[in-house]
């Protein structure tokens, strides 16, 4: 193959276009490496009208699982944008640079995406299942096909989707290929359930039993999606028949991505000073957003499907003290001069009558959606000395300053007086207690 | 003492009269009627001789000084009344104003006590005399310094 | 004093007392240099590190700033209103002085040097208030003897060597002002004394949360005073200026509020102050009525006014008016008390009671000098002296209880001993009646300086023979065995400064191999890291014993600190530190925690690490949740603290006992890991990993240990899950294979 030989420079190109699609407003060319088993898929170049991978936009490469000159990730980057694997027929090929359990954390953690296939007689490699597993993805082991006694042949309809967020159409005639269980991790998105009498087992066997059946009814799952907290995408499918281009656009990261644009926050009567550090209790504060979509290879204004989509903030010192729905309030521009972009979302709220550091928390995670999360912690101070209520604007206390300023012209009063009376008295009570002496 | 003292004097062997009557009463039924009416009639008389002893003691500066405790003390329980039928809520303030009260007229009373001893040891010199480096003059001057310091905290205090 | 020459032996006298005064203040100055002297100008210990930031702030903002500082870097996430909750006297004070130096001396000092010499500083005007106080209380040698005490007494040192810049350091010398100005008001029955009585008190309510001792201990006084029938106009005076002013004034510190007529601590005082208007009252009428009237009128009044007070006491405590006792209060009488309520209380080495030779290493000769002095004021018993018998009684019954207030006994011991040793040389020393043809005149003026009278005695007694010999013979023993126990004394609170009370605790001394001195710096160099390598605004948790130190030094937000406030905080911190990892973990992500520190001896053998202060963190937690931290669990069966291979399960689980002992096994290379502190070994085939934190930093002799808190794992997945694939992934990469096809058990999927 053309790239089993020129790997390295592969990688370099691959980099270099991944850089060049920061730079390049156009539409962004991603680079995509698809694993296979030449004994299983012939022609590779097949593969491309099946996945719909467009030239144009795409820089392919093909890999073999022979081969084990690849590398995954490069300079803590990801040299390919997303990363394929096909079934394979060795458990565990030689490429285990691209295999491996560890290669494909490291890829995925690294924001890379990546795409199981999963057939009935052959799975990815082991080592693949393995990341799968951590994923939280159990796909059934080698021979294990998705079986019904009803029906002789297993059709996917619409009825048979988990959830429309990913893929909003199916329809498979007949479906040959495996299932999975998966587990209850959040960041797992079912897309295709099997139906209700159905169970995966060894095809070979047909006394079924609890512990040789894989999975059953709608505990088995034929497409799952993954989003990792990095917004770095999986998706495992039972058969290359679940491979469509609504899926692959999804993995790929093409669309239902948000971009969070900007967050802030400010004193309602002083909006000019933006993302302070300090309120005092009981501000009036406001707090917008700016998030916008990805549609087409361009940003747009993000506009949520329905109300439970809505964007939440919660004000928090330990526990939430207010949890506020954001309501769009618009849309402008996220640069000077730029297309509008951006949906703008706001709240306007006040800060409670408790002081403490408190966090602006957006926490966005909704099925299918990129996650949106941002914090802010800011000190909500207590009032000043000088900020409290002034005696002399709470009438009760008119009485106590009038008496302790009458105190206060009463003694001076005391004290001229008692100073005029002067000396003469002094005399004169003592020629009076003299007097009274000699009575 | 003051005026007030002798007002309130009388209020409280007015008071006084009655506890001890019930106390004895109780305790002893027999031979209560004299002993009590001794003690009522003593307290009457000692309020009688303080009254007239301070009539005698009189003068112009001490009829000043008398007269403005008893407006001090005026204030206060007016005060008092007040916050007891409003509430306690500017409490900052009610102390402010209380305290200045209740602080002018311990001062005041002290410069009383000393101006009235010292003017009294002026002639007698006895050596028993409770102030023995004070002058009128000087109380006077300590009397106003305390004074100052009082209400400036007051004022503080209050805003 | 002889007439002929009175003139000038009366100015020697006072030239003497001077030279004197100037050495005194000089020794007790120099004395607290030691520890500048033998480390470096570096504040001490923990509630200085505090004090210190707080001067800073002052500083570099305005006092009005200060005053409303709402402190978000202490306390994460609740803040702390620390212009509303310190004693602002010392910062204030210090502040004041930086600000004279700069601008009117145009002297730039550095505000820290202010800091670190200033409790010397006010240890020098100490000893000029005790000997006022003294004169007052006997005559002017007694108070140059207790000045010299004063100056020395390690009691006091201990709180007041450079670079403990302490509320204390300013607070002992407002005490002893406060009560000179007391005795004078109430010798003199001035009001002017009275009303700088009451500002002295103000300043000291300003500087330091034992003015409640004054509080008491004025109105005690009083109060005796009154029952033993010695009320006079003076004392009225004197009493009702102080309480109205003082209450007043003191009421304007904002920590203090409404406590002063609120909680029960200054009860007393009111009640006094009553009470004595009764009292005066009733003097004046019995100066006119004849006594068996007065005597009726007495019993009267006396039985309305006692039930009235008691009643209304009760009465507004039951409705809330007042505070009851605050608990501090109660452990004060019965030690067990805060053992059992409140062990955050009891957790504080200094609240512990006293040991006995406590008291003898910090007051020496002074201890059994001091029950003299007491005697002595007995004999006499004027009104000042009773004030002496009460505060010495007082302070010597609260020193037996908690170790921080031999403090507040430490001056009434100086005093007292002071009175006793110069009645004794009063007597010794009287050689007139040996000599009456001689003018003996320098011979009594001489008292202060006892070396020098010992020389002219002796001299004399060779000159003249024939004289009393056997008379002269006890004196020179007395006075020659008493100059042995004075030059003891001066020994011994040299040896006591120099070794015991100058270590500034951040630094530690210790000794190389070979002998010769070395400096344990450990906690500075974590602190530094922290400084250096870590974000403006990273949240550390560590024991509150080391909140202010990590304020102060590392500039990094802390949890809890030495401001024991708030008990439920510090017992979360408690709990994370004693649970396990999972558990912890939530609360460390909770409260936004990213680095984890803990002071760990077992290398060194530094015994005052976190893990023999563990229990008090396990009981602390286990007062807010009795569940779910027991401390049962962290002994063994047969009841013993064990760190070894017998150590229970919840310790080995806890959060603290993995980050003290985390890679401690791996740096004995093989040999027996043996804990220096608790002598203990630690077992290497368990080996302890940390899944939720990793370490950052390890200070070079282990005394300080830095945790990173690690970020959520990007998969979901728990820390602990993630942690353990990682171990059995590199265990398979060792050669053990682990197959995967079993199938997982795993929840419903809902």
């Amino acid at each position: 193959m053309l790239f089993t030989s020129i790997a390295k420079l592969v990688a370099l190109l691959g980099l270099a276009a991944y850089s060049a699609a920061v730079t390049d407003p156009g539409p962004r060319k991603t680079s995509v490496l698809v694993v296979f088993d030449p004994e299983l898929i012939s022609t590779p170049q097949d593969l491309v009208s099946k996945f719909s991978l467009d030239q144009e936009r795409y820089e392919l490469g093909f890999l073999e699982y022979s081969n084990n000159q690849i590398l995954l990730v490069h300079n803590e980057k990801p040299v390919f944008d997303h990363v394929v694997y096909m079934p394979s027929v060795k458990k565990s090929p030689a490429a285990k640079s691209v295999t491996e359990k560890q290669k494909l954390l490291e890829y995925l953690n690294a924001g890379g995406n990546i795409l199981a296939v999963g057939s009935v007689e052959n799975s990815v490699p082991e080592s693949v299942v393995k990341f799968l597993n951590e994923v939280g993805i159990y796909p059934a082991p080698k021979g294990h096909s998705l079986r019904s006694f009803f029906d002789k042949e297993i059709s996917l309809s619409e009825e048979n989707l988990a959830s429309s967020k990913i893929v909003s159409q199916l329809a498979v005639p007949l479906y040959e290929g495996s299932a999975a269980l998966i587990s209850n991790s959040e960041l797992l998105f079912p897309i295709v359930k099997a139906a209700r009498l159905s169970f995966s087992a060894n095809s070979q066997i047909d006394a079924l039993t609890g512990d040789k059946t894989w999975t059953n009814g709608e505990q088995g799952f034929l497409a799952v999606g993954f989003q990792a907290l990095n917004n770095a995408r999986a998706a495992w499918v039972g058969s290359l028949d679940l491979v469509s281009q609504e899926l692959v656009e999804w993995v790929f990261q093409e669309k239902k991505v948000l971009k969070l644009q900007f967050t802030e926050h400010y004193k309602r009567d002083e909006p000019e000073v933006n993302d302070r550090t300090l309120y005092r209790i009981k501000d009036e504060v406001a707090y917008s957003v700016g998030v916008s979509e990805l549609k087409n290879d361009a940003w747009v204004p993000y506009t949520p499907a329905s109300e439970d989509d809505v964007l939440q903030l919660s004000f928090k010192m330990l526990d939430p003290y207010h949890r506020l729905n954001l309501t769009l309030v618009g849309a402008k521009a996220s640069s000077e001069n730029g297309p509008v972009d951006t949906s703008v979302f706001a709240v306007n709220f006040t800060i409670p009558d408790h002081h403490g550091m408190f966090t602006f928390e957006l926490d966005y995670m909704r099925e299918g959606l990129s996650y949106l999360s941002d914090k802010k912690i800011v000190a909500v101070r207590h009032l000043a000395n000088d900020e409290y209520e002034r005696s002399w604007d709470i009438t009760n206390s008119w009485v106590y300053i009038t008496s302790a300023a009458v105190v206060v012209v009463a003694w001076l009063l005391f004290v001229a007086n008692f100073l005029f009376l002067g000396e003469g008295s002094v005399k004169r009570v003592q020629k009076e207690k003299k007097e009274e002496k000699k009575e | 003492m003051a005026k007030k003292d002798v007002a309130a004097k009388k209020a409280s062997a007015a008071f006084a009269a009655r506890p001890d009557l019930d106390a004895a009463t109780a305790r002893k039924p027999v031979k209560s009627s004299s002993p009590i009416s001794k003690s009522i009639n003593d307290v009457v008389a000692a309020v009688n001789t303080t009254y007239t002893n301070y009539l005698k003691a009189l003068t112009p500066r001490l009829k000043l000084i008398d007269s403005f405790l008893v407006f001090l003390v005026a204030l206060g329980v007016l005060q008092f009344v007040y916050v007891l039928l409003v509430g306690n809520f500017p409490f900052n303030a009610f102390l402010g104003g209380f305290i200045s009260c209740v602080g002018q007229f311990v001062l005041t009373v002290s410069l009383r006590m000393q101006y009235a001893l010292a003017t009294q040891s002026e002639e007698s010199k006895g050596e028993d005399s409770p102030f023995p480096t004070i002058t009128p003059e000087r109380a006077l001057g300590d009397f106003v310094f305390a004074s100052l310091v009082l209400h400036f905290i007051v004022f503080h205090f209050i805003n | 004093m002889t007439p002929s020459n009175g003139l000038h032996v009366e100015t020697v006298r006072v030239l003497l007392r001077v030279v004197i005064f100037l050495s005194i203040a000089g020794a007790a100055i120099s004395l607290r240099l030691f520890s500048v002297i033998r480390f470096e100008s570096i504040i001490h210990e923990f509630d200085p590190w505090f004090n210190y930031r707080a001067t800073k702030y002052l500083v570099l903002h305005s006092f009005y700033e200060f005053l409303n500082w709402f402190d978000e870097r202490t306390w994460y996430p609740l803040g702390r209103v620390t212009g509303g909750t310190l004693y602002p006297g010392l910062m204030v004070t210090s502040g004041a002085i930086w600000h004279v130096m700069r601008e009117w001396l145009r002297l730039p000092v550095d505000i820290r040097n202010i800091c670190v010499l200033l409790a010397p500083a006010f240890s020098g005007v100490t000893a000029v208030f005790t000997y006022l106080l003294t004169k007052e209380m006997k005559d002017g040698s007694a108070g140059l003897l207790a000045a010299l005490f004063m100056g020395i007494a390690p009691g006091y040192i201990s709180r007041s060597v450079a670079g403990s810049y302490d509320n204390e350091a300013i607070a002992i010398t407002l005490l002893m002002a406060t009560f000179y100005l007391w005795i004078k008001a109430m010798k003199v029955g001035s009001i002017f004394y009275g009303a700088l009585t009451a500002l002295s008190y103000f300043y000291m309510v300003s500087a330091w949360g034992g003015y409640v001792f004054i509080t008491n201990l004025i109105p005690l006084h009083v109060f005796v005073l009154l029952l033993m029938g010695r009320y006079s106009p003076r004392l009225y005076t004197a009493y009702t200026t102080w309480y109205a002013l003082g209450t007043l004034a003191s009421m304007q510190i904002p920590f203090v509020g409404f406590l002063p007529i609120r909680s029960n601590d200054h009860m007393a005082g009111l009640g006094v102050f009553g009470l004595i208007q009764l009292v005066a009252l009733g003097a004046y009428v019995r100066s006119n009525v004849p006594s068996a009237q007065f005597k009726s009128f007495f019993a009267v009044s006396i039985v309305l006014v006692v039930s009235l007070g008691v009643l209304g006491l009760f009465a507004l405590t039951a409705a809330g008016w007042i505070a009851p006792w605050t608990g501090r209060f109660y452990s004060l009488w019965d030690t067990n008390y805060a053992k059992i309520h409140i062990p955050i209380i009891a957790s504080v080495s200094e609240h512990q009671p006293t040991p006995w030779p406590a008291i003898f290493f910090d007051t020496n000769m002074l201890a059994w000098l001091f029950p003299v002095g007491l005697y002595y004021c007995f004999q006499e018993l004027r009104d000042e002296h009773l004030f002496i018998i009460i505060y010495g009684l007082f302070s010597a019954y609260f020193a037996g209880v908690m170790v921080r207030l031999i403090l507040t006994l430490t001056p009434v011991m100086c005093v007292a001993g002071a009175i006793a040793l110069s009645k004794l040389f009063d007597a010794y020393m009287d050689i007139t009646d040996l000599f009456k043809s001689s003018g003996s005149a320098q011979a009594s003026s001489a008292a202060d300086s006892s070396s020098e009278t010992e020389k002219k005695s002796s001299k004399r007694s060779s000159s003249k023979k024939g004289f009393p010999l056997f008379q002269l013979l006890t004196k020179a023993i007395v006075l020659s065995s008493f100059v042995y126990y004075l030059a003891y004394f001066v020994m011994h609170c040299t040896w006591v400064t120099s070794n015991a009370y100058s270590s500034p605790s951040v630094v530690l001394p210790s000794r190389n191999p070979d002998g010769s001195p070395a400096i344990i710096d450990d906690y500075r160099e974590a602190y530094y890291w922290l400084r250096m390598n870590t974000p403006e605004d990273a949240k550390v948790m560590a024991w509150w014993d080391y909140g202010y130190q990590i304020g102060g030094m590392a500039d990094r937000t802390t949890l809890v600190d030495n401001n024991t406030w708030n008990n439920t905080h510090i017992a979360t911190v408690g709990k994370a530190m004693a649970s396990s990892e999972e558990v912890s973990y939530e609360i460390l992500k909770q409260h936004d925690v990213d680095y984890v520190l803990v002071i760990f001896g077992g290398i060194l053998g530094y015994s005052g690490d976190d893990i023999n202060k563990f229990l008090w963190m396990v009981r602390i937690a286990e007062g807010i949740w009795p569940n779910e931290v027991r401390e049962r669990d962290f002994f063994t069966d047969k009841g013993e603290y064990k760190v070894d291979s017998e150590a229970t399960e919840a310790m080995r689980n806890s959060l603290m006992y993995k980050m003290s002992y985390y890679r401690f096994t791996d740096m004995h290379n093989g040999r027996e890991a043996v804990d220096r502190v608790r002598s203990q070994v630690i077992p290497s085939d368990r080996k302890i990993t940390l899944d939720t934190v990793e370490e950052a930093y390890t200070t070079q002799n282990w005394i300080v240990r830095i945790y990173k808190v690690k970020d959520l794992d990007n998969l979901g997945r728990d820390l602990q899950s993630a942690g353990k694939s990682e171990r059995q992934e590199s265990a398979a990469a060792l050669g053990k294979r682990t197959r995967n096809a079993k199938k997982p058990d795993l929840d419903l999927r809902v």
